[in-house]
């Protein structure tokens, strides 16, 4: 059941509706049947796997609290007692993760060194979310360990952290000190609350259907075969497919949060304007904030951080982004643009992004700054979006600024073209007057007839102008193969 | 909470307005001419059943509209046929259109073209497509709501609803068709019912046989045949399991409301197709436990009957009749339905509606004859011997300001039926044409699938002419 989709508005509207009907004691049990139903509707199968981490994690926990809280035992025997209850979690639920998205890469990778030492299994199936719901779960496991949590005792609630639909396949990637407690809260219907909820949500659609899926045409189109497209061709599908990837998850993101606000729930902001950095260490606090959070606190701090050495920091710092290229998926492809991100951060940094003096950069460089790394970044991402290693290369070798193929022959007309780089500035307008400290709450300001203009010309622009149609695939969020 | 569903209702309902009134200018129609073809076919029904019952109905595919010309089957059964077919349709959608159907009138048979019995899965395709367009087409909305959940995944049902939705990307890909929609509004709805080209189909016309203009197989498609063999394999095609339960729905329908329901395989040129007989078993699995009669021209294919001018010039996989296929394919089950189920042809000679409603159609005089009233089409002579054969009628009727149309009606006796095969009656004749007077030879070819076991019938279609008289007349052979 995709975001973008009828169903999900039916749904939405039915689960929103009945949440503000029934008793709030019963409210987690709702929405924790609407989560598991969510989930289920891409298929039944994957409720085992969120069940089993759900338990695993849930007991890990409470056996890590009953650790913390024995004064009977030593503190050794504690300490053995708790890396064993986090070892178990760990390797059952990267065990899970591991075999479902990443064994038939290891074992496509050990068989071209020695052929045919391990099976390749053609009906394991990627299992949408799983990379976010495991990396959740884990999270809390490290936070009771670390004593930085109580254990959350009430299995349902716990059920429905790991769970709650409108963050379950794309993130945020919360943290349970975060997301559990609010679900011990009496939330009542707030009309601001809900009517900016549910404008980020029309907002989050308006950019992923009229934006973000017609960049995704002429990108598929170049990215499908790039042995016969070269010149200017794919260099412009490489920087559509860096603003497709960015309004796209960010539209996702846009959609959990407003999804979650009307319900009275604060999930993590997942974006900051990251077409907006001053550097590429601005552009990770920007970009996939949860995702970056996730690996400071629980890889790179424990790697030591930067408090060693400048080369152990260095290498903390390879690790980290070796590692996340590997999370967003089963390739080489992604190891190597990880890599390159790395590079970016440690040597682009240090010798071109470096900020002097500690004054905020005034938003004219900002958007300067932030174009320069969007086309690094853009660049970076040739081996995130090609199909495999030898696609990247040819795509890389293809580049030029000579013009010899028509560029409406990719999917896009002139019309559509020039519409939907429009729509993207007015986006880009949208973001520079959020960057200037301006929020939703300046439209809920605005006179009546704008207010309503835009409750109505947003919805009609989706219908009207969005990427869709029984004749395309259904489009899904390029974060759910994630 | 109040204010906010106040304010959320009252957002919803101009949004609702908005898009109910962009979808009333029907800008988004498609102009394509399946989707005019569809539209027509449905108008046509329900402006008939205002006034008429249907006798014969006939539903399926483009083998059905294609295959059957329900001018020849109403006129030679004295009922009236209707051909319901549909570009790409499927039994799901076929059992739910005849639901609507039953509605409004109730036939005596139902006949299933079985090509439309085939491997249909839902998924984002052309048979998708079709379905939209042949739900769009009808008004039925109780009908309509209450198939929604079966036609369309959930997803789909706003494009089912609603053209604009569907077809929103015109603003970008059909601007063309946009302005024309809304230059042509209200007009829009009128030329769909004429129909795009206005050839074969008029506003009240029942008939609505989309007839090719081909001749029929030619050379270098039989030499394909030899050399790369048939294109159409039917040994993988399939039966989806929706189409199986449907068909037993469809059969439980028509048992509900004592409507006869038989079958009806129009064929393909016998060289086009291969492992035919495996599907055939699978076709049978299903339709045989029903216990309903089939005329499956596909498996008696009569290579004397059937000759390469019936059939589509074409090599690609899916082959249709021509014109003269529709008419060899309608004699034929003209012929079943006289055999199998007399009990459901019509009393309708006797009755004077029916005789309105069809009488100058097409092939009308080849069963009745010309009123005495009737000063536009002529019998010119009656009852003439000729070398030992009686004409019985001789006329003709002038159908379209294109073309006139001769008929010529001998009598059988105790010929044998093939006894006119490759002959012409050539006839000596005065005619006005152009405003001159003057002697012509006129000719007229035997046409087999109109003739019986009492009349061999010659026909044609000749220049606009007033044939005053007919001087002489001759057999003669080919």
């Amino acid at each position: 059941m995709l975001f973008n989709s009828f169903e999900f508005l039916l749904f939405y509207i039915i689960v929103s509706a009945l949440f503000f009907i029934i008793n709030n004691k019963w409210r987690w049990l709702l929405l924790l049947i609407a989560s598991y139903f969510f989930y289920s509707s891409w298929s039944i199968s994957y409720l085992g796997l969120i069940v089993i981490s759900t338990i695993v994690t849930y007991y890990s926990g409470i056996l890590l609290d009953k650790q913390n809280s024995s004064i009977d035992k030593s503190e050794n025997t504690r300490n053995k007692n708790k890396h064993s209850i986090v070892a178990a979690s760990l390797i059952i639920n990267l065990g899970i993760l591991f075999f479902f998205k990443y064994y038939n890469f290891a074992a496509t990778s050990v068989n071209s060194i020695i052929p045919n030492s391990l099976p390749f299994i053609d009906s394991l199936l990627p299992v949408v979310g799983i990379s976010f719901y495991t990396f959740q779960a884990l999270s809390y496991t490290m936070d009771v360990y670390n004593g930085k949590i109580k254990a959350q005792h009430h299995i349902g609630k716990y059920a429905l952290f790991v769970s709650f639909f409108p963050q379950l396949i794309a993130g945020p990637i919360e943290k349970a000190a975060n997301l559990l407690p609010q679900f011990d809260k009496s939330t009542k219907f707030d009309y601001q609350r809900v009517r900016s909820g549910i404008l980020l949500m029309v907002w989050g659609v308006f950019k992923k259907v009229v934006v973000a899926d017609h960049l995704g045409i002429f990108v598929s189109k170049v990215y499908e075969n790039p042995e016969s497209t070269s010149g200017i061709i794919p260099i412009i599908a490489t920087l559509f497919f860096a603003i497709q990837l960015y309004i796209d998850f960010s539209a996702y993101s846009d959609i959990a949060i407003g999804a979650a606000r009307v319900f009275g729930y604060k999930l993590t902001i997942n974006f900051k304007r990251p077409y907006l950095s001053t550097s590429f260490g601005d552009f990770w606090k920007r970009w996939h904030i949860s995702l970056n959070a996730w690996f400071m606190e629980y890889l790179y701090i424990p790697l030591g951080g930067n408090r060693s050495k400048y080369s152990r920091t260095i290498i903390n710092i390879i690790i980290v982004f070796l590692i996340s290229g590997l999370w967003h998926g089963a390739s080489w492809n992604f190891v190597i643009w990880g890599a390159i991100n790395a590079f970016y951060l440690l040597v682009l940094d240090r010798f071109l992004f470096s900020i002097k003096n500690k004054k905020p950069l005034s938003l004219l460089k900002k958007m300067f700054r932030g174009t320069v790394i969007m086309l690094f970044w853009s660049l970076s991402l040739v081996f995130f979006r090609a199909d495999n290693f030898t696609d990247a290369l040819t795509i890389y070798g293809n580049l030029s600024f000579t013009n010899n193929q028509q560029l409406y022959d990719f999917g896009l007309n002139q019309l559509t073209f020039k519409f939907v780089l429009g729509i993207f500035l007015l986006i880009y307008v949208v973001e520079l007057f959020q960057e200037l400290g301006y929020t939703s709450d300046n439209i809920f300001r605005a006179p009546l007839i704008v207010r309503w203009s835009i409750y109505l010309l947003l919805p009609l622009a989706i219908i009207y102008f969005g990427a869709y149609g029984s004749e395309l695939a259904d489009s899904s969020f390029i974060y759910f193969q994630f | 909470m109040g204010k906010f569903v106040l304010k959320f209702t009252a957002i919803s309902l101009i949004l609702i307005a908005i898009l109910l009134r962009v979808e009333l200018i029907e800008a988004w129609n498609p102009l394509d001419s399946n989707h005019q073809f569809i539209y027509a076919r449905w108008n046509a029904l329900y402006d008939l059943t205002e006034k008429e019952e249907i006798d014969i109905l006939l539903m399926g595919n483009s083998r059905a509209y294609r295959g059957i010309n329900p001018k020849l089957l109403s006129t030679a059964t004295s009922s009236i046929s209707f051909v319901l077919g549909a570009p790409g349709t499927t039994l799901q959608d076929t059992y739910f259109s005849f639901k609507e159907i039953l509605k409004r009138t109730t036939p005596k048979i139902l006949i299933i073209e079985t090509y439309c019995i085939n491997g249909f899965e839902y998924t984002s395709s052309s048979s998708v497509t079709s379905i939209f367009k042949s739900f769009n087409a009808k008004k039925d909305y109780v009908s309509k709501i209450l198939s929604t959940p079966y036609l369309f995944h959930i997803n789909h049902w706003p494009f089912a609803w609603m053209n604009s939705i569907r077809n929103h990307n015109y603003i970008f890909d059909d601007k063309q068709d946009l302005k024309k929609n809304i230059r042509d509004y209200p007009k829009v709805v009128e030329q769909i019912t004429r129909g795009k080209d206005n050839k074969y189909m008029g506003k009240y016309s029942l008939y609505l046989g989309k007839f090719s203009g081909g001749k029929g197989i030619k050379d270098d498609i039989l030499i394909r045949y030899e050399q790369d063999g048939a294109p159409a394999d039917l040994a993988k095609r399939k039966i989806s399991d929706i189409n199986k339960y449907y068909l037993v729905k469809l059969d439980e329908l028509c048992r509900e409301n004592n409507v006869e329901l038989a079958f009806l395989t129009i064929p393909v040129y016998y060289k086009h197709l291969k492992n035919y007989d495996q599907f055939r078993q699978k076709l049978e699995d299903q339709i045989y436990p029903l216990n309903r009669k089939w005329l499956d021209l596909q498996r008696d294919y009569d290579t004397n009957f059937f000759t390469t001018e019936h059939f589509d010039n074409t090599y690609a996989s899916n082959q249709h009749t021509t014109a003269a296929g529709s008419y060899a394919c309608t004699k034929k089950l003209v012929d079943f339905l006289k055999i199998d189920f007399p009990d459901i042809l019509s009393d309708k000679p006797k009755d004077e509606n029916w005789h309105k409603l069809f009488y100058g159609s097409e092939d009308y005089f080849l069963h009745y004859t010309v009123n005495k009233n009737d000063k536009k089409n002529k019998i010119l002579f009656k009852d003439v011997m000729l070398n030992g054969i009686l004409i019985e009628e001789c006329g003709f009727a002038i159908t379209s300001p294109k073309y006139v149309f001769m008929w010529a009606k001998l009598k059988r006796g105790d010929l044998p039926a093939n006894f006119m095969d490759s002959k012409t009656l050539r006839m000596q004749a005065v005619v006005k044409l152009n405003g001159e007077t003057k002697k012509v030879t006129l000719e007229l070819a035997h046409k087999p699938y109109y003739s019986d076991d009492n009349l061999f019938i010659f026909s044609g279609y000749l220049k606009p002419m007033d044939i005053v008289q007919i001087i002489q007349a001759q057999l003669h052979s080919k």
